[in-house]
């Protein structure tokens, strides 16, 4: 919703942004889902968020960085919602299936990740994601994240610690 | 200030997802869009990373829920006359000088509506109560098509791959959470995807909610049930408690109030 846009312009535009910035988000949401046609339906979805959100966004980052993480958080929270609906009806949890990029990740990050997702909360997965995962450094998450490389370095080592099978 | 490297490399060197991003909607400078050609010209698999996201990509159409709502529903509930069948009782006429949602009809009656009108016109009381008069939430359930959106009442007929969106308004501000539960008792968010409730803010406008479900191929009955909470909840927390929840059921949890619409979901 964008309470503060006449629908016209509101309309226009979410239009303008899902045309130019669509495909790079789509590119993001099958880093998640490998399946075509769950990808789109989850393209919608987070544009559908950024239709919520396109007020609070304050140009902090560029649009790009800012759609990667709205597609990011969206997805670490529907498949946690798919893990919980599972694990409701036949008490199965969720195995993280990541696309490829150029360099796959380490069977050791995916596993890890793959065995946090239920017990560690998404802002967690988040960063852990954007280390393990999408391999960037503590300087580039603290950027897209918008917090301290000290706050990035802290929450690596509770998701370790997580892992090793502490308390967060 | 971040290293000019960190921005676009991950941490083994090769391209990163986000740089890649920022390349194709032209966000980067200069230097940094010459030191990405450098590197692709070196190493063959970003080149083909490069070149594989250049290429065209056909985007699914985009129906913006907002806008779309706005285009073909009311923001205030509907004037038109409206037959609604409610599990309260028999079919009920919303008559245009009621300006109301079904579910303050439902369960008020004519000595309610009397009562609300007059608190309005004394004390200045939201005239947009809820069923039983008071406090809670309402939902409105509708099913998008390819130009417009239905309104969907209490035993209406929906298909397998049905879009539903949804509306919602509350007398008190709380979390929200809106879960579907199909006849074979599976329960699943409707909003937000998530499954953890959001904040929702009290007021006289019916708003439009962001999320959107297409239902699967169960048949049969069809519950759309939104819960009001004093405090954040999740579908964990309620849903193996809507198993008999129907409109009219007194809340699932203390603190929370909810507002059911029962659909039927047949093959076309």
């Amino acid at each position: 919703m964008v309470p503060d846009m006449s629908t016209h312009a509101a309309h226009a535009r979410l239009d303008e942004l899902y045309r130019k910035y669509g495909p790079v988000v789509l590119r993001r949401v099958r880093r998640f889902y490998r399946d075509p046609e769950e990808a789109r339906e989850v393209l919608q979805e987070v544009f559908m968020r950024v239709a919520d959100k396109l007020d609070t966004f304050q140009g902090q980052s560029s649009p790009s960085t800012w759609l990667y993480q709205v597609a990011t958080r969206h997805c670490i929270n529907r498949l946690r919602d798919d893990a919980r609906r599972r694990e409701l009806l036949d008490q199965h949890g969720l195995s993280l299936d990541w696309g490829n990029p150029v360099t796959p990740a380490g069977q050791e990050h995916h596993a890890v990740l793959s065995a946090l997702w239920r017990s560690a909360n998404p802002d967690l997965m988040e960063i852990g994601i954007y280390y393990h995962l999408d391999g960037m450094t503590h300087d580039e998450i603290a950027r897209v994240v918008g917090c301290s490389r000290r706050t990035v370095g802290n929450r690596l080592l509770e998701l370790q610690t997580l892992a090793r099978g502490g308390e967060s | 200030m971040t290293d000019l490297r960190s921005e676009l490399f991950r941490r083994d060197g090769h391209l990163l997802d986000l740089a890649l991003d920022r390349l194709l909607t032209d966000e980067l400078r200069p230097d940094q869009v010459a030191l990405i050609e450098a590197h692709t010209a070196a190493c063959p698999p970003c080149a083909e990373l490069v070149a594989q996201a250049r290429g065209e990509v056909e985007l699914p159409a985009m129906v913006w829920p907002e806008a779309k709502l706005a285009e073909v529903i009311p923001l205030r509930p509907s004037t038109r006359p409206q037959r609604s069948s409610l599990a309260e009782g028999a079919p009920a006429e919303v008559t245009p000088a009621n300006r109301a949602p079904r579910w303050w009809v439902a369960g008020g009656g004519v000595l309610l509506v009397a009562a609300a009108l007059l608190l309005v016109g004394r004390t200045g009381e939201p005239e947009w109560q809820v069923r039983g008069g008071g406090e809670g939430v309402g939902i409105e359930v509708y099913r998008q098509g390819g130009v417009s959106a239905e309104r969907l009442f209490e035993g209406a007929t929906v298909h397998p791959n049905d879009t539903l969106g949804f509306r919602a308004q509350a007398t008190t501000s709380g979390h929200l959470l809106v879960l579907g539960v199909d006849s074979q008792g599976s329960v699943y968010p409707c909003h937000p995807a998530s499954g953890a409730s959001e904040p929702f803010t009290a007021g006289a406008d019916v708003k439009a909610l962001s999320s959107a479900v297409t239902l699967d191929g169960t048949l049969g009955e069809e519950r759309i049930i939104a819960l009001l909470c004093a405090e954040p909840l999740s579908l964990l927390d309620v849903g193996a408690s809507l198993a008999g929840v129907r409109p009219g059921s007194p809340p699932v949890r203390p603190g929370c109030t909810q507002d059911v619409v029962t659909l039927r979901k047949v093959n076309p």
